[in-house]
């Protein structure tokens, strides 16, 4: 049969090979098109960016590197507090990295290699967590702060990302995947658990580690609303650039003549995530596919 | 030296699936067997710490806020229900509740187009295929403010790129930012926008463990593409499609943050304002109470409507 098959499908392979070339490439033109349509908005915002005016409103396609200038730029330093934007944005970053990257896997160890009573309900009980939507969640937070008396201060602003459920989740399911014979091995050369956990496992994941942390760097980074209602007196980058809009916007006569600063601000904030998720790639991709397509 | 391995049901509360030290039974004191017990609860502990204290807790007390009428500050009186009642009979409620629902269809559109995308790029050769994956996932790299920034200058009609483009073709400037239905129109787009990028990531994830002897199989007995697609493809992605259907329709209920920013905390006249905005008003007029009852109705719809889609997949995901 094999025989047949392959006699017959030679000759036919020539010919579907030219009809097929055509649709093939028609195809991955349209996937192109597609491509380049997404990236539309982003891409004319950064060149956008370093045109003065005038010749953004007469002719928002022309791209002439000749005219680029950056006073966009300066505009929107000025009128935006970006420096202090950055280190709030950072500190509250890495805070949340090293308790995340810290705590997720050790919870992760704790369900996935141990057996111990509840640990069905409360496996459970985190993955509830993952139902509520954040903005149902930021009233009460909001009280409770407001309560304790930790309205602008950094603790309230890490709090509510701290420890993700997903992150738990995720890091269960990667540890399982750890050989129980590594595990023996620690322990038969005198490892207490922790030490297992230390010694073994976190330098075994540690693809996965970056992967939970170049996520987990891009949720925190880009998160608003929580900082804008936490903080208002300490913001972080994403509200620096939210409330640069309001104030450009509100000084212009029309909108139009003050977009270049707007723009300017957008791409300085987005261009940290833009570059670790270009250096990240691999790892963000395994991050984001990982724990949903189990079984 | 013992090394015991853990059995399916039978291992001891508290003990552990890795091997454990190398001891004889009568050196075990009770404190290193208290403590081995208790391990995996403490490590587990951080995360229910937190849980507790800024979970369940604060969801707690905002039920309870939630049967008060309070700004923040000051008094809280009681109302019972009354919050609830006031809510559901909130002509703005209802008409959220059909703005959220149009805004809900980004999810259909998204996934439909995410999967066109996947398929596109999972064949053989696609020239340029890992810089075609990165640019249709900047969107979901990209921060909400600052998507949000550069849509509203991109649906600006007078001088905004894609008005000043069909100005030039002749055509008339269409008023995103200002017309009811267009302005819906737009958060839908800038939706779908975000989301086409991490669907097509999923699916081609899914597409990839398709193995490819299947397919084989069906040219040999005669099945062109479109019936390879509907009878092996589509039944395989079932699981994919019902966990991303859940996901995505969970954020687009909660949706707030682009009828907000772009359309200016929910659109020409409220035409926007998805539930989400609703509560947002709700925080922003100091009304906490009703807005500790929107989140928890809203809260109610998600869980109602997770819930139903589990049961209506389960049905048919018995292929």
């Amino acid at each position: 049969m094999s025989v047949a098959t392959t006699m017959r499908s030679q000759p036919a392979r020539r010919r579907g090979l030219r009809r097929g070339q055509i649709t093939g490439s028609l195809l991955t033109l349209l996937l192109w098109l597609g491509a380049l349509a997404v990236l539309f908005p982003i891409a004319w915002t950064v060149l956008a960016a370093f045109r003065p005016d005038s010749s953004f409103l007469t002719s928002p396609f022309r791209v002439d590197p000749r005219e680029w200038i950056h006073t966009n730029f300066t505009t929107a330093f000025s009128q935006g507090d970006f420096g202090d934007g950055f280190l709030t944005s950072a500190v509250q970053v890495t805070i949340i990295l090293a308790t995340t990257l810290f705590f997720c896997p050790l919870a992760g160890y704790g369900f996935s290699k141990f057996n111990f009573r509840g640990k069905r309900f409360l496996f459970g009980l985190m993955m509830l967590t993952l139902f509520f939507v954040p903005i149902t969640q930021y009233i009460p937070l909001l009280i409770e702060m407001n309560n304790l008396g930790w309205l602008d201060t950094y603790q309230a602003l890490v709090v509510p990302l701290i420890i993700s459920s997903f992150g738990i989740f995720w890091m269960s399911s990667v540890i399982a995947g750890v050989p129980d014979e590594l595990l023996h091995a620690a322990r038969v050369d005198g490892c207490g658990s922790f030490g297992v956990f230390w010694r073994v496992i976190m330098p075994v994941i540690r693809p996965a580690l970056v992967s939970l942390g170049v996520v987990t760097f891009l949720t925190a980074y880009n998160d608003y609303f929580w900082p804008l209602l936490v903080v208002p007196e300490r913001p972080t980058i994403q509200v620096v650039l939210a409330n640069l809009q309001s104030s450009l916007l509100l000084n212009a006569m029309t909108t139009t003549s003050n977009w270049g600063p707007i723009l300017a601000g957008a791409t300085v904030v987005f261009m940290p995530t833009v570059v670790v998720f270009l250096f990240m790639q691999r790892f963000f991709l395994r991050g984001v596919l990982q724990g949903s397509l189990k079984g | 030296m013992t090394m015991i391995q853990s059995g399916q049901g039978g291992s001891p509360e508290g003990s552990v699936i890795v091997a454990p030290r190398v001891q004889r039974a009568s050196q075990v004191s009770s404190w290193s067997r208290f403590a081995r017990a208790a391990t995996p609860y403490v490590y587990i502990a951080p995360f229910f710490i937190i849980f507790f204290a800024f979970f369940a807790y604060p969801v707690a007390y905002s039920f309870y806020v939630s049967l008060h009428s309070w700004a923040g500050q000051g008094a809280m009186k009681w109302v019972g229900w009354g919050n609830y009642s006031f809510v559901l009979s909130d002509n703005f409620f209802w008409m959220a509740i059909q703005t959220t629902a149009f805004v809900w269809l980004s999810v259909p559109i998204g996934l439909f187009l995410g999967l066109v995308v996947a398929v596109l790029w999972n064949r053989p050769r696609v020239w340029g295929r890992s810089v075609v994956i990165v640019l249709y996932l900047l969107p979901a790299v990209v921060s909400i403010v600052a998507i949000s920034v550069v849509f509203k200058v991109l649906y600006d009609s007078t001088a905004g790129p894609i008005d000043v483009l069909l100005q030039s073709l002749g055509l008339q400037p269409i008023p995103w930012l200002t017309d009811e239905t267009w302005a819906r129109i737009g958060v839908l787009f800038v939706r779908i926008w975000e989301i086409v990028g991490l669907a097509a990531l999923f699916f081609g994830s899914s597409l990839q463990n398709i193995p490819q002897d299947y397919y084989d199989a069906a040219s040999v007995d005669g099945g062109g593409p479109i019936r390879q697609f509907f009878s092996i493809t589509m039944p395989l992605l079932t699981r994919t499609i019902l966990f991303l259907t859940v996901v995505n329709t969970l954020m687009a209920l909660g949706l707030f943050a682009e009828p907000w920013l772009i359309m200016n905390n929910g659109g020409p006249n409220n035409a926007t304002a998805t539930l989400g905005v609703y509560l947002l008003l709700k925080v922003q007029g100091l009304d906490l109470g009703t807005a500790s009852a929107i989140s928890f109705l809203t809260t109610a719809i998600m869980m109602v409507i997770s819930i139903v889609m589990f049961l209506t997949a389960r049905r048919w995901m018995r292929e």
